[in-house]
């Protein structure tokens, strides 16, 4: 399938996840259009849209809790970023994604402590 | 780029417990002397990476811009063996793999971080 | 009027089991557990996968494509209850298997 519109496809899925869950797609269209077009080819070589910024290991269990929107999976550590890890989504309030930092998964369960 | 030689370094670079590194000479294995070569001493940076990751891409035009040799390895791309390699040396970071990881010397940034970059690299 | 539909007969669904059906233009999933009978979208709401294909234990459908698990009672994703599958009512008369899909 053509690329733009399998990005298109994903956009229209994926968007009827992240709203219930209070999140958006990232106003920082250049990267949005990156990450899906990574996305898409993902989809091609491996069967599933997984994310471009985490590694797969393999493992079923590991790997599709990296099935874009991967939200669900990591609510707590995204909520607290107000963004999932690979930036395509953001919470529902931000304007400005460049202000919103990765903290590593580690970190978060630190700061929690 | 070939990846394996790359490993085969780190993997030589990496302090092993009950490895006696002094016999290969290099100055990142000796205990650092007080005093001596503080200036041009510069930390070992490795960044790990994936090919469709744009974090990923933004650290490294980072360190390019700043001038600062480093080790780019993206793990999508790599065989089995040096994908298992980089899983066994992050596993302190990231239980997630989440990209890029960056290390700086005996410390880690995991995430795309600047500033976090900057003050590993003046520290 | 509400728009029960027939589906399939009571006795060709066993406990346990579950069972694609076409009505007019949706595609449904109905499911028996503990006798009672459940009826949702056949379509998980990530990816449009169909569930019919996935394995179904207790009250629980798991989606064949990524591994998403649905409460076969409400529709919610086990993981995220914010997203749901659509359900619908079911009734049984005269050993018939009805469906309410407004």
């Amino acid at each position: 399938m053509d690329t733009k519109k399998r990005m298109e496809q994903l956009r229209t899925m994926f968007q009827r996840v992240i709203d219930p869950l209070g999140y958006k797609f990232s106003p920082d269209e250049e990267i949005v259009e990156f990450l899906l077009e990574q996305e898409v080819m993902i989809e091609k070589e491996k069967g599933s849209p997984f994310c471009p910024c985490q590694g797969l290991t393999g493992e079923r269990e590991h790997d599709m809790k990296l099935v874009c929107p991967c939200i669900p999976f990591h609510r707590e550590h995204y909520d607290a970023m107000k963004r999932c890890w690979c930036g395509l989504y953001v919470h529902k309030d931000v304007n400005d994604p460049d202000e919103l930092f990765q903290i590593s998964k580690k970190e978060f369960e630190a700061s929690r402590k | 780029m070939d990846t394996k030689k790359i490993i085969e370094g780190l993997k030589q670079a990496i302090k092993v417990p009950g490895h006696n590194a002094s016999t290969d000479g290099k100055s990142g294995d000796l205990p650092p002397k007080q005093g001596e070569g503080l200036e041009t001493e510069r930390k070992e940076v490795i960044i790990y990476a994936l090919s469709t990751c744009p974090w990923c891409k933004k650290a490294k035009k980072f360190f390019t811009e700043k001038g600062v040799d480093f080790e780019y390895i993206e793990y999508d791309k790599a065989d089995e063996e040096t994908r298992k390699y980089i899983q066994e040396d992050c596993k302190a970071y990231t239980e997630t793999l989440g990209f890029p990881i960056v290390k700086i010397g005996d410390d880690a940034v995991v995430g795309y971080n600047t500033k976090k970059y900057s003050s590993l690299l003046d520290r | 009027m509400a728009p029960w539909i027939f589906t399939i007969a009571e006795k060709e669904l066993n406990d346990g089991e579950k069972k694609l059906v076409i009505l007019e233009n949706n595609k449904l999933l109905l499911l028996r557990q503990k006798g009672t009978f459940y009826a949702m979208s056949n379509k998980s709401p990530h990816m449009d996968c169909p569930l019919s294909k996935g394995t179904f234990k207790e009250y629980v459908v798991e989606c064949p494509c990524h591994d998403w698990h649905f409460d076969i009672r409400n529709g919610e994703f086990i993981d995220a209850k914010e997203i749901k599958a659509p359900i619908y009512e079911t009734k049984v008369e005269d050993g018939n298997i009805y469906v309410n899909i407004e």
